[in-house]
């Protein structure tokens, strides 16, 4: 059984129609004066604060040298198991021999990765950071499974306090 | 027999059994770095002291205190922990903080001892001993003095049970370290066992270094498919891949050691070319029409030989003779094959059942053998070249894609020894549990299902073979149809 709405019945006021169409222009000229709460994206970017969880990215120290020694905490700890790392030992002619170990190889698989943070959390070397990117696109899926060179590359250098291994 | 109390139980005690010994046979929770159940006492660690009769003044190290009658003895009273603690601090004061880095995290008694036991801070706000983290023991171990705790189990080891003296303890006091003696490097086929039983990560294995961590790989218990010895082993896998075999202690067949040769062939199960599928006649074939093609070349079994390999399990072989015997075949050869042995674990016989074989009734091919009409080779094996000439056909199960698989008139795949179950009976007539570690994937059937299926044999499920080879083995094998041996004991 349908149900039947009644239309109202409009005032002679309301009818005239001119009235509503100023009141809304009324407040587009309004809004118009005011600061704009949108973006101008992409041109302009949103900026993050220090506690962002973007991607995931390896950071190296103020030396350039690489942070990670692939304890592989990360891979383990990882809740959707986006990380992958092959250990790799340090060759022994190398000036940074004494920290011995290094990933051979880094991937993080960013169509699994679920942006938690754990990695960054539990990493011992301070090597591992979320970075403040949120835009992964690519043609493919392998592109969008990060290796090493990307991740150094995306992370960069960070200067931290702690210098584990600046005297040894 | 000695009556004694631990934490309150009172207790009987064999003679001649030491406090910690004790303990741990009752499954009392002792901390322990130098003492090792193979290597002997020492009582250099100072990690096992327990409290004997009350006395606080004076705590005992339990490893090297003889039980006594009547003791009293108590292994978690407020002294004992807080000597524990204290023990431990001073270890853990000059140790350095790399478990990130180091090979042993994950299975390192100091760790879990520091975890468990440790005060859980350091007070120690001086710089560190530095030592050399690279030494070159051998071409195969690498020493890092800095992470040595100095409980000389790996002197020892060479000490008392290879009757040698490679490694030594050298400088007294803070500078005591591990050093190489005068001969130089070491050389000992058994050396890679000081790397297991290191309680930190003092000494690595090179060819394991840095490969992955423990906490990722799926540990098999099985058995050593390198020689007759059968050691008792852990085959650890990551990822379908093996990459370490460590021993098992089993007191009648190993105890705690296992040889290089043994341990370093993990590698060679990683197989790229595997045989997958069937192949008859040059063909892709089903099981069915592979089946078929093996009936129908058998025939009567008039001529036919059988070549089992003797890495194949004792209820593979079992399998193999049910389906001979069932076509007429009366020809069972095993292809053992051999290597240099030695006085020590590792046996001339390079293969794992040798006496199993026997036991089934499979013989040696004869030298005065001619060639069959057909030949039947199950397994990895060694094909005398004689026995390939005018051959009608081949059978060839295999694991691996080969010479031999080429030419034969039927391919089979085959699991390699790291992917078989059942038993293998080593040379002292003990038989022992193997379990995969691996699984082949796609397209390999279980050998005994194979042969099973080859031989129309009604046994449902492995536990029917099981028990039939235990019935055929009856009486035969020294130990009797049951496995025996199978004794799963982790020291640390």
């Amino acid at each position: 059984m349908a149900k039947v709405i009644e239309r109202p019945k409009l005032t002679w006021y309301e009818h005239l129609y001119l009235p509503a169409v100023a009141q809304g222009l009324a407040m587009t000229f309004r809004e118009m004066f005011k600061p704009n709460i949108t973006m101008q994206y992409p041109e302009e970017r949103q900026v993050f604060y220090d506690d962002y969880r973007g991607a995931p990215v390896l950071v190296k120290d103020e030396l350039g040298r690489e942070k990670c020694v692939s304890c592989q905490l990360c891979e383990f700890i990882c809740p959707p198991k986006a990380i992958v790392i092959e250990p790799g030992e340090i060759p022994h002619d190398d000036p940074d021999n004494h920290v011995e170990k290094a990933p051979r190889e880094f991937f993080i698989d960013m169509l699994r990765c679920i942006y938690c943070g754990m990695c960054e959390e539990i990493c011992p070397e301070e090597a591992i950071f979320m970075s403040s990117e949120y835009e992964l696109n690519g043609t493919n899926r392998a592109e969008l499974i990060h290796n090493k060179a990307k991740l150094y590359e995306r992370g960069g250098k960070r200067v931290d306090s702690i210098r584990k291994w600046k005297d040894k | 027999m000695i009556t004694l109390t631990i934490n309150g139980e009172t207790t009987e005690v064999e003679d001649g059994k030491t406090i910690l010994q004790a303990c741990l046979e009752r499954g009392v929770d002792v901390p322990y770095y130098c003492y090792h159940e193979d290597i002997g006492i020492d009582g250099n660690c100072r990690m096992c002291l327990v409290e004997v009769n009350g006395n606080t003044d004076k705590l005992t190290i339990s490893c090297k205190q003889p039980c006594g009658e009547g003791m009293d003895i108590q292994t978690e009273s407020p002294e004992v922990k807080k000597a524990r603690k204290g023990v431990l601090e001073f270890y853990l004061i000059n140790h350095p903080l790399d478990c990130t880095i180091c090979d042993e995290a994950g299975q390192c008694p100091l760790q879990d001892y520091a975890y468990r036991h440790g005060p859980g801070d350091s007070r120690f706000v001086e710089e560190k001993r530095h030592a050399d983290k690279r030494v070159e023991f051998s071409d195969k171990v690498l020493f890092d003095a800095e992470r040595c705790i100095l409980c000389t189990r790996c002197t020892r080891f060479f000490e008392n049970v290879r009757d040698s003296r490679p490694i030594g303890v050298c400088e007294m006091g803070g500078k005591s370290t591990i050093t190489l003696g005068p001969n130089g490097k070491i050389e000992d086929p058994y050396q890679l066992n000081i790397v297991d039983i290191c309680p930190v990560g003092a000494l690595t294995s090179r060819a394991q270094r840095f490969m992955q961590r423990v906490w990722f790989m799926d540990f098999a218990e099985t058995v050593c498919p390198g020689c007759s010895k059968g050691c008792n082993i852990q085959a650890g896998a990551y990822q379908g891949q093996l990459k370490r075999f460590e021993p098992r202690r089993n007191a009648d067949v190993n105890k705690s050691w296992m040889c290089d040769d043994g341990r370093l062939s993990f590698d060679t199960y990683n197989l790229d070319d595997r045989v997958r599928g069937f192949r008859a006649l040059g063909a892709d074939a089903t099981i069915e029409q592979a089946v078929a093609a093996v009936r129908k070349a058998v025939g009567d079994g008039a001529g036919v030989a059988v070549l089992a390999s003797t890495k194949n399990t004792c209820e593979e072989l079992f399998a193999i003779r049910t389906w001979a015997q069932g076509k007429g075949v009366t020809t069972l050869w095993h292809g053992a094959s051999t290597w240099a042995g030695d006085d020590f674990l590792k046996q001339d016989d390079a293969t794992p059942n040798t006496a199993g074989a026997v036991a089934l009734g499979f013989v040696p091919v004869p030298a005065d053998a001619t060639a069959p009409r057909g030949l039947i080779v199950a397994g990895d094996v060694d094909i005398p070249e004689h026995l390939l000439d005018g051959l009608d056909f081949l059978v060839v199960q295999a694991p691996q894609v080969g010479m031999l698989a080429e030419g034969a008139t039927v391919l089979l795949p085959g699991r390699t020894a790291m992917e078989k179950r059942g038993t293998w009976i080593n040379h002292q007539g003990i038989r022992q549990e193997v379990r995969p570690a691996l699984d082949p994937g796609a397209g390999v059937p279980a050998d005994w299902a194979l042969w099973r299926d080859l031989a129309d044999a009604g046994w449902p499920s492995f536990a029917h073979l099981r028990a039939a080879t235990d019935e055929a083995l009856a009486g035969v094998v020294p130990s009797g149809g049951a496995p025996a041996g199978d004794v799963v004991e982790t020291s640390a």
